[in-house]
Formats: C-alpha cells, sequence, structure tokens
C-alpha cells in the first residue's frame, strides 16, 4: 500500500504545497501495521470524496490523500472537518519528509 | 485616549445602516469619529459571530506592542518554547530577531496609520512561532498566532525576513475581527479578498517603512523568499501572472477576463489586487496615506461571503464616507474596479 498527503494553503499557496509519499512495504513493519490499521479504520470507500468545511478560514489548509491499494481512492479534506481516524493519519504522514 | 481603547455605547444601539449614513452626511473630526464607531461595531458583531460571545478583548486593553516570538524547534507543536518577548534584548536566532521586528513595524503602522491597536483593535498580544516543522514552505496565521516555516532551501528560503510577508499574515487576523461574522470565509472569491486584503496591507506596510510612492514600490508580494533559480517573488500586484516578474508558475490574472472558476484564493485574488494597485496609482499620492484607509475603512462594510463586487462597493462607499461622494478619490477607486472588470 502507497499512501500519498497532499497539503495547499498558508501564505504560498499551490507554490508552496507539500506532498508526502510513504509505501508501507518500505517501512518498519510496526510503523506500517499503524497507519494500515488507521486505513482500515477509515473505511475509505464509506468515506465521501471530500469533507471540506462550509465556511473554511486562512488556517485551514486542504489536505488530499491518496490511497493507492488496488485502484486508488483519493479524499480531500480539511482537518476539522475529517473523522478522528483521518486526521490521526494526516499527522503521522505529515512527520514523513516532503517529497 | 486611543480610538480603539474606549467603550462606546451608541456601537451597541446604533445600527450599522444608520452609522453608514450619519457618516456619509457628516464631515471632518466627526465623520472620522462614525467610521471609528462603525469599525468598532463591525468588530463586536463579529466577534459575537465567531465566538458566540461578546468580544472579551474590550474589557483588556493596551496601548502597548506586546510581541512574544517562540521557536518551534523543527516541530508542529505550537506555541513552542518562548525565546523573546517585548522587553527582551535580540537573541543569537535571526529568525527570532526578524519576526519580532517585522511583526513590531506592522503594529506600527496600524497604530500610527490606521490607528488600530494590534490586530483585534485592543491591543492583542501579537504571538509569533518561528523554525515550524521541517523544510517546511510556507506561513500561516493560524487564527491566534503567526507561524513561519524555514523553507526547504530548494524552492523557498526563510520567511521570516520578508516583511511583507509578516504583514500578510497579521493582516488575516486583522480581517477576522474586522469584517463581521468573523472574516472573509475563504473560499472562493470571499477567500480570494482575505488573500488580496492581506497582500494589499503586506504591500502598503512595506512601503510605509521604505517611505516608498506607489511609482517607486515594487508591488511585488514576497520578494527574496524564494531561491533565486525559482524566482523573484511569489505575486506581483501591478503584473499579476506575470512570470518574469515573480516565478513561472504564477497563474494569477489581472482582470476578470482571466477569472478562473472554482481556481485557488491565490490565484484569483490577483484581481482585486491589480484593482488597489490601479486606485493607489490613480490617487498619486503614498499607498499609506489614502488607497490604504479606504480598504481599511471598507473591511466593516463587507459581508464573510462578500464578493468582489461587494468589495468593489464597499471600498467606493468608504471612498465616499472619506471624501465625499464626488470626490476624485471615489472616482479613483469606481475606475480601478472598472479596468479589472468588477462593477
Amino acid at each position: 500500500m502507497r499512501l500519498s498527503l497532499h497539503c495547499v494553503g498558508g501564505f504560498t499557496g499551490p507554490a508552496g504545497a507539500q506532498t508526502r509519499t510513504v509505501d508501507l512495504d518500505r517501512l518498519a513493519p510496526a510503523d506500517a501495521a499503524r497507519l494500515r490499521a488507521l486505513v482500515d479504520s477509515l473505511g475509505p470507500a464509506q468515506l465521501p470524496p471530500s469533507l471540506l468545511k462550509p465556511r473554511p478560514q486562512p488556517w485551514d489548509f486542504v489536505y488530499t490523500l491518496t490511497i493507492e491499494n488496488g485502484a486508488p481512492r483519493r479524499l480531500r479534506f480539511h482537518t476539522d472537518a475529517a473523522p478522528p481516524a483521518l486526521r490521526e493519519l494526516a499527522a503521522l504522514l505529515e512527520a514523513y519528509p516532503p517529497d | 485616549m486611543h480610538p480603539h481603547s474606549h467603550s462606546c455605547t451608541c456601537c451597541f444601539i446604533i445600527p450599522p445602516s444608520m452609522l453608514r449614513k450619519l457618516a456619509l452626511e457628516a464631515s471632518g473630526a466627526e465623520r472620522k469619529l462614525l467610521l471609528d464607531q462603525l469599525e468598532r461595531s463591525a468588530f463586536i458583531r463579529g466577534q459575537r459571530s465567531a465566538r458566540g460571545v461578546a468580544a472579551p478583548g474590550l474589557a483588556v486593553t493596551t496601548d502597548e506592542k506586546h510581541r512574544t516570538v517562540y521557536d518551534a524547534r523543527h516541530g508542529t507543536r505550537l506555541p513552542g518554547k518562548m525565546v523573546r518577548d517585548e522587553h527582551g534584548a535580540a537573541v543569537a536566532d535571526k529568525a527570532a530577531n526578524q519576526a519580532f521586528d517585522n511583526a513590531g513595524t506592522t503594529y506600527d503602522f496600524y497604530e500610527q496609520v490606521l490607528h488600530r491597536n494590534s490586530i483585534d483593535g485592543s491591543g492583542l498580544r501579537i504571538d509569533s512561532s518561528v523554525h515550524y516543522s521541517k523544510n517546511y514552505n510556507n506561513a500561516f496565521w493560524n487564527g491566534s498566532q503567526m507561524v513561519y516555516g524555514d523553507g526547504d532551501g530548494k524552492l523557498f528560503t526563510s520567511f521570516t525576513g520578508a516583511l511583507d510577508v509578516i504583514a500578510h499574515e497579521l493582516t488575516h487576523g486583522v480581517t477576522q475581527y474586522t469584517v463581521p461574522g468573523g472574516g472573509l470565509v475563504y473560499d472562493g472569491q470571499s477567500g480570494a479578498l482575505n488573500e488580496s486584503i492581506s497582500d494589499v496591507f503586506g504591500s502598503i506596510v512595506k512601503q510605509w517603512h521604505l517611505k516608498q510612492s506607489p511609482k517607486k514600490a515594487d508591488w511585488l508580494i514576497g520578494a527574496g523568499i524564494m531561491m533565486p533559480s525559482v524566482g523573484k517573488a511569489l505575486r506581483s500586484m501591478a503584473q499579476p501572472g506575470d512570470t518574469a516578474q515573480t516565478w513561472s508558475g504564477d497563474d494569477q490574472p489581472a482582470t476578470m477576463t482571466g477569472y478562473v472558476e472554482d481556481g485557488d484564493v491565490h490565484t484569483n485574488s490577483g484581481i482585486p489586487n491589480h484593482a488597489f494597485y490601479l486606485a493607489a496609482m490613480k490617487l498619486g499620492v503614498n499607498s499609506w496615506e489614502k488607497a490604504g484607509p479606504i480598504w481599511y475603512q471598507a473591511l466593516p462594510l463587507l459581508r464573510s461571503n462578500a464578493s468582489f463586487a461587494d468589495a468593489a462597493a464597499a471600498t467606493l462607499k468608504a471612498a465616499t464616507m472619506l471624501y465625499g461622494a464626488k470626490s476624485a478619490e471615489a472616482a479613483a477607486v469606481q475606475a480601478a474596479w472598472h479596468e479589472v472588470g468588477v462593477s
């Protein structure tokens, strides 16, 4: 499974957008298991493709999570509008260096 | 007494529409007082809407700037370790000193030129965190403080050395506290206006600091924050989308002809940015003398979902209130918006 998190917002907007890509097969088993468990708990197939706040503010960055595990699944969200598992997943992925 | 440090009961009693009407009919000092009351009234309404309670800042006012800088130590937990506050001496960390100094210049601009006491108009402490995350290509206002990355050294360098970046971020706070309803919704045209207002005051603060006329100013946003091999600046208010002035990915339109449906707020902000530039050039004097105050007085006249047309109407109304309906200033503002295709 490959996870990719794209983030855009702030002063720089698209110019400063950063993507972090993580291949679970290349991670330590414990780290991979934690990420995989979060993805499984999300039930990405059941989530709507867009979880955006109706009235975003300047601090609401737009995230796009791409899950590649067979057919790619893409979720677009603000963290405040995301379920806890998705927020935790984004926070974990943000700890990895940008591509 | 500072115009924003007293509480005024009439702000609670007289509806904004009547304050606007009275301001239009008044002149001189009385007009200024009514405009200040209108702004205060909008601030209170905005706070009620955003927080659900009366503005706590009204009870706690200070007439001094109070800056605090923190070091996030390349993590994402905010604010981080405090490294300098208002009465502390300069520290070894260059970014911390830059964040401190440029926040001070921005505070001074708002206080001396627009008679506003800090971000909320009531002496709110100005907090900044530097060294946010690792290789972080951004700066942002998080609703209560400013946050700066160091850049990745490939596309971006440090953000704290650019005064307009810091004034831009601090102005997001000003917009949040001044536009009724808790600020401009950060999406669509209201989001592009939110970005534009931050660019406008970012540029004005830089021009004020450098004592530059509109003709002398570079009108660039974020000059010096990109690696030289990538570009000179992030945006140009004089020539939005001119990649020779900015960087190869600059997709900002200058007029409504190039408006991007569902475009990013940083893209379509080129249109109101250019309207401000044109207004400042037409007015001829320093941008902080006429164009800036007009745009500032328009903030409480906006709504949280304001369109570009609403901004054109609000700035025209502000120019009318400040200078009169048949003034050259009102005509310049109207012509500027007309040139970018907004009316």
